[in-house]
């Protein structure tokens, strides 16, 4: 028997959350911390 | 069965469309670049990040005005002395250079491995002419100046290594990445962007177009220290003995004191110092690049020859670091400016800063970029 493909819809909502949860994945899982304090003046 | 849309490659495809929007969506418009407030901070810890997103934005996001650009390469020196707003009226004066446009990508405390990575972006800007600006310190690194520091972790891109001798297979990965994805390249300033409009946190302001008096000038770098530093400035300009600008500089710089006192004291300059390797680097890019380079020793306090106790510099290592430079540059094909003795003792904030406006640097700046663009 011939697997139902999901809607076109249903796979554009998909591909749009999972770019939305990488690009935020992206932007706020840590990244290297150096505090560097500036005392050239 | 019905499988999830996870298991068909088009969603993964649709997935890949969307983040290309979403990265075009960030990093080509005001999101990223616009105007923030985190950007004019005067907090010392965060400002080296501050002006290398200045940096990046200039280079990404240039002023439509900008024609014909002249990047400046350089730290602190040539951040505070070659302001756009300076140099710009004085380029104008001058018809070899009036469609040229300053692009000052001054950082504080840049390294020269700093510079490697920056001109790894500049292809972006398109410049006519770079002025590589140096102390002759900058070929030491010390902790408090390092010769790649934050620039170069928050800019890093290219399929090459930088300067750093670690580079280990996820940093490398990660930097491959850098260069392909500008989102994630850009993601710590895009975070700080977000948070800034988010919060909508008090705005600083930028740094003066001009400044009026050195009181103006003191008041904007000490704050309420300012006054007592103006009247220390003033009785050293009244007496001008060393000890006296030292007097002056320990009110408000005494960061700046022991980082002088650190190059003092730091390792001996040879052609194989890591500095001089590093300058090496830098210049094989730049010469590379389609575009004339220039390398400008900035001016350098006369009064730093008053120091007879050596607390605060290395008689002869100036003139050492020159030749350094100078045959480095030599084998590269590119112009060297000497511009160490430039300027009066009274022209400068410390032994390396001139004072931004007041000093006057701005006029013989501007014409040897005309010079530069003219040969």
């Amino acid at each position: 028997m011939r697997e139902a493909r999901p809607s076109l819809a249903a796979i554009v909502v998909r591909g749009l959350l999972y770019a939305l949860a990488i690009t935020a994945l992206v932007l706020f899982a840590p990244t290297e911390q150096h505090v560097f304090i500036y005392q050239g003046f | 069965m019905q499988r999830g849309a996870a298991h068909y490659p088009i969603t993964w495809g649709i997935t890949l469309v969307f983040l290309a929007l979403i990265d075009v969506g960030v990093t080509h418009s005001l999101l990223l670049w616009g105007p923030t407030a985190f950007e004019d901070t005067r907090d010392m810890r965060r400002v080296v990040f501050a002006q290398t997103y200045q940096a990046a934005r200039k280079i990404y996001a240039p002023d439509p005005v900008v024609r014909t650009p002249v990047a400046l390469l350089g730290n602190s020196r040539i951040f505070l002395s070659a302001r756009e707003s300076f140099v710009q009226p004085e380029l104008a004066r001058l018809p070899a250079a009036r469609d040229a446009s300053v692009v000052n990508l001054g950082i504080f405390g840049a390294g020269l491995g700093d510079q490697e990575t920056l001109v790894r972006h500049l292809g972006r800007l398109h410049p006519e002419l770079v002025v590589l600006t140096m102390g002759t310190s900058d070929l030491l690194g010390t902790a408090a100046s390092p010769l790649a520091g934050e620039p170069a972790r928050l800019l890093r891109v290219g399929w090459a290594s930088g300067v750093e001798p670690r580079d280990t297979p996820v940093e490398r990965v990660d930097r491959w990445i850098r260069t392909l994805w500008p989102l994630y390249r850009f993601r710590e300033f895009a975070r700080a962007a977000l948070e800034d409009r988010l919060a909508r946190r008090p705005d600083p302001g930028p740094f003066p177009e001009h400044f009026a008096s050195t009181r103006a000038l003191f008041d904007y770098i000490h704050g309420s220290k300012g006054e007592r530093v103006e009247v220390a400035y003033r009785a050293w300009r009244a007496a001008p003995a060393f000890a006296a600008f030292v007097d002056y500089l320990k009110i408000g710089s005494d960061g700046y004191l022991e980082l002088a006192r650190q190059r003092a004291a730091g390792p001996p300059l040879t052609e194989q110092s890591p500095g001089t390797r590093v300058l090496d680097a830098v210049l094989t890019r730049l010469a590379g690049g389609p575009w004339t380079t220039i390398v400008f020793l900035m001016p350098e306090n006369p009064l730093i020859e008053l120091d007879a106790a050596r607390e605060y510099h290395r008689p002869g290592f100036s003139a050492e670091a020159a030749a350094i430079v100078t045959r480095v540059a030599e084998r590269h094909q590119v112009r060297v400016v000497d511009a160490r003795a430039w300027m009066p003792a009274e022209a400068f904030i410390d032994f390396d800063h001139l004072m931004p406006d007041l000093s006057g640097f701005q006029r013989p700046f501007a014409e040897e970029i005309a010079a530069a663009l003219h040969a």
